[in-house]
């Protein structure tokens, strides 16, 4: 009974057409402008584009990691996860923002993806009222709310110290490459939701990891799933109230690429005023070996957007 | 190709080079590789690239990691639990007061139970349970504890060892009776002596769990399953008991005075026993319910502990705690945006589920005002009047949610629930057939319609919708229920006519 009314959708979803306006979605950048040279593969831990708007951000720094060319093939499948665990509209800052979303999608279909699909265990109204769902439909991707157990298959959890095993959607597990693309938010529990937290919503059971320890739990679930590629949506980020908000939020206008999960989201705790190590589950997952969390020993590029 | 001599330099400084770069990558790659191989399913390739990352990195901060997962493999892909135990051993040792000692405590565990070492099993959980329930980290969690605790009793229980048992349990009531796991805990114990036939033990602390816990299911547990014992054993008199579960059912269907006078006359007679404090805290709950006051109640809940040595009664101070969190979360977010449909769904659920109907409904009709097409709120708002046990709003409440959502069988099956209630189960069967008209694979009006035709001596009409509807939803929520009717009604095992 939790559906939301059509003509409520169509309300909200007119309001949220306004939104997009100001957060960049109507005007897409040419995805194939050649911006930034590109890093030297394996030389680059970090790319972060800061002072465009969200699609510009987000195609630079993907350029400037090698561009998307070097992590999505021809024929491939692409898997894409973003946070769309509130329902709420993008200006609030709780969800993936949909202009992040449409541009990954775009870009992975011009470097010959076979099909991208937009996946996450969350409400389908919450796919709806964030603008992720009509941003990746319209660009090309398939977009699936995983809310049915027999759409996720079982992992053994090796080097994970509290989880034996996970359930995870069997979409991500087919796909030839996995690019998760959190938002950058408070969190009440975890004091942060970055991208190793953001993978709880390609699992199933996530009572079970509020029940017996939610950072060690994140921790282990990142050493089964390594996304290829870390699309670290900064452009608006909630400092307060999170991780539903509504709440205060900081246009902070930036995006982040990596490949490293633990070295993203140590970058972005300093958003946040926070080191990694106050956040305890980038502290774990970095004693499993999962990633660097020590900003000294990253290659970092910083890329000016305007 | 002739090296000249200022390329032969450069090649001289490369070589000197090399050695420092195969140290440096001796530190992360061989690592590295090793979880490169574990990616690919190679598993024993694996282990040997961790092994080798060990013999050259022995000391390395992801030692423990290299170990803990070669534990795993041989435990979880080999079962060779003695090979695992082994390196769990290994970890627990090297890594004394750091998580790598309690979690690799949990394992070895596990690894001694499957070969049946059930005393040496005991003995490594002995101390992870101590330093877990002792432990302040807010990152040890209840069911962290209790899951160690359990498998830590299921061994003396599998060795019969009923003082260990004992000991335990009164080792961790006596550390924190306020623990959310003592009134379970207090129960299990008074079972224990009763399992070894100390009457008198059993029923003391059978009356531990009545007085200091009245409100969790264990005393109602208590009073179903073991009246008797206390009654002969220590002459315990119910009455107050049941005065303080009048109160509480006063209390949840919104009749606060009658409710308060419930309590007073357990305070009356209970002064300061374990009763004492539980009715108490009913009392502020019934103040919460009224006035819809949820930070005052969080406030008082976080700094009056020591009033409530028992906890709360039974009441799940960290669900409730959530909840009221909860409640403050959506003002919050509502004073920002009043116009935010979430945040009256999120404050009405907390509030229903505090079991505050009156503020419930006074959220729902906000947001209905709002959105006054969201048949969610015209659901939650025939619940909460369900449960003040006002069945014609709450009917009235169904009526506009069938008007906004008639596709919906959900729409059907509130309103055939809310004449069920009522007691009127002859409309009740109209909506609950409706419900099925409109979905057939909705599994709830089959158990309820099986139900009603069971209570109504009409066996074979119940039997075949209760068989429909285990077909339907075989792990459902009221699957264990219709086989206990099934196996009531003794049915013939074919041939019977599908609803």
């Amino acid at each position: 009974m939790d559906k939301i009314s059509r003509r409520e959708f169509l309300i909200r979803g007119a309001a949220m057409g306004l939104a997009y306006a100001g957060l960049g979605l109507i005007s897409t950048p040419n995805i194939l402008e050649a911006v930034t040279e590109p890093a030297p593969l394996g030389t680059l831990d970090l790319a972060v584009a800061k002072g465009g708007d969200p699609a510009s951000n987000t195609l630079k720094a993907i350029q400037a990691l090698g561009g998307i060319e070097r992590f999505v093939k021809k024929g491939y499948k692409v898997a894409l996860k973003p946070n769309c665990l509130a329902a709420n509209p993008p200006e609030i800052g709780s969800t993936t923002n949909p202009a992040v979303m449409e541009i990954v999608v775009k870009m992975c279909l011009q470097a010959g993806a076979r099909e991208v699909v937009v996946v996450s265990h969350d409400p389908e109204r919450s796919f709806q009222i964030s603008g992720v769902m009509e941003a990746c439909s319209m660009a090309g991707a398939r977009v699936v709310a995983a809310n049915s157990r027999d759409l996720y298959q079982s992992v053994p959890v090796l080097r994970g110290r509290l989880l034996q095993n996970v359930e995870i959607i069997k979409e991500i597990l087919d796909a030839d490459v996995f690019v998760n693309i959190p938002i950058a938010k408070h969190h009440s529990q975890t004091g942060l939701t970055l991208s190793m937290k953001n993978l709880m919503g390609i699992n199933w059971d996530r009572r079970y990891f509020h029940l017996n320890g939610l950072d060690q739990a994140i921790a282990d679930l990142s050493t089964v799933l390594r996304p290829h590629l870390i699309v670290m949506d900064a452009n608006r980020i909630l400092l307060t109230n999170g991780p539903g908000g509504p709440g205060q939020t900081r246009d902070t206008q930036t995006v982040i690429a990596g490949t490293d999960q633990v070295a993203v989201d140590a970058y972005c705790t300093t958003l946040f005023n926070r080191t990694p190590q106050e956040i305890r589950h980038i502290q774990y997952a970095y004693e499993l070996g999962v990633g660097e969390m020590d900003l000294k020993n990253l290659n970092i590029k910083e890329i000016s957007v305007n | 190709m002739k090296i000249t001599p200022s390329k032969s330099a450069v090649v001289s400084f490369l070589l000197f080079l090399l050695p420092i770069c195969i140290i440096l990558a001796d530190d992360m790659s061989p690592f590295e590789y090793a979880n490169e191989l574990l990616w690919e399913q190679n598993y024993s390739e694996a282990v040997s690239a961790y092994a080798k990352f060990l013999e050259a990195n022995p000391n390395h901060r992801l030692a423990p990691a290299a170990r803990w997962t070669i534990a795993n493999i041989y435990l979880v892909m080999n079962n060779d639990y003695i090979s695992a135990a082994g390196l769990f051993q290994k970890i627990v040792n090297g890594n004394l007061n750091t998580e790598w000692e309690i979690f690799a405590y949990d394992r070895l565990g596990y690894c001694l139970e499957e070969q049946e070492k059930w005393k040496e099993a005991a003995e490594v959980y002995e101390p992870a349970v101590r330093k877990l329930s002792t432990s302040r980290d807010d990152v040890v969690t209840t069911a962290w504890i209790n899951g160690l605790k359990n498998r830590l009793l299921s061994c003396y229980r599998t060795t019969q060892d009923h003082e260990s048992i004992i000991l335990t349990y009164q080792g961790i009531l006596s550390e924190n009776p306020a623990a959310p796991s003592a009134p379970e805990d207090q129960y299990n114990l008074a079972q224990t002596y009763l399992d070894i036939n100390n009457s008198t033990a059993a029923a003391e602390n059978f009356v531990l769990v009545v007085e200091r816990y009245p409100v969790s299911d264990y005393a109602q547990r208590v009073h179903t399953e073991h009246a008797d014992v206390l009654t002969s054993q220590v002459g315990y008199d119910w009455a107050p008991f049941s005065t303080f579960q009048s109160g509480l059912s006063l209390s949840q269907t919104g009749q606060y005075a009658e409710a308060l006078t419930q309590f007073d006359q357990v305070l009356e007679v209970k002064r300061n026993k374990g009763m004492a404090y539980a009715a108490r805290f009913q009392q502020e709950l019934i103040e919460y319910r009224k006035s819809g006051d949820a930070v005052t109640l969080r406030e008082k809940i976080a700094s009056s502990r020591d009033d409530y040595p028992y906890g709360l009664g039974g009441v799940r101070v960290d669900q409730l705690d959530n909840l009221l969190g909860g409640i403050i979360e959506a003002q919050d977010g509502l004073a920002a945006n009043p116009e935010d449909v979430g945040g009256y769904v999120q404050m009405g659920q907390c509030y229903y589920f505090t079991q505050a109907y009156y503020r419930a409904i006074e959220v729902y009709e906000k947001g209905v005002a709002i959105a006054p097409d969201n048949s969610y709120f015209h659901n939650m708002l025939g619940y909460s009047y369900m449960n003040l046990q006002q069945y014609d709003e709450a009917i009235s409440a169904f009526q506009r949610l069938i008007d906004i959502a008639p596709e919906d069988p959900n729409s059907y099956d509130s309103m055939a629930e809310g004449y069920c209630l009522k007691g009127d189960t002859t409309v009740a069967m109209q909506f609950y057939e409706r419900a099925l008209a409109t979905d057939s694979s909705f599994s709830n009006p089959y158990f309820m319609l099986g139900q009603i035709y069971y209570e109504r001596g009409q066996n074979e009409k119940a039997v075949a919708h209760l068989r429909r509807y285990l077909e339907i939803d075989a792990g459902g929520f009221r699957s264990q229920d219709a086989q206990r009717l099934l196996e009531q009604l003794n049915p013939p095992s074919s041939n019977d006519d599908e609803p």
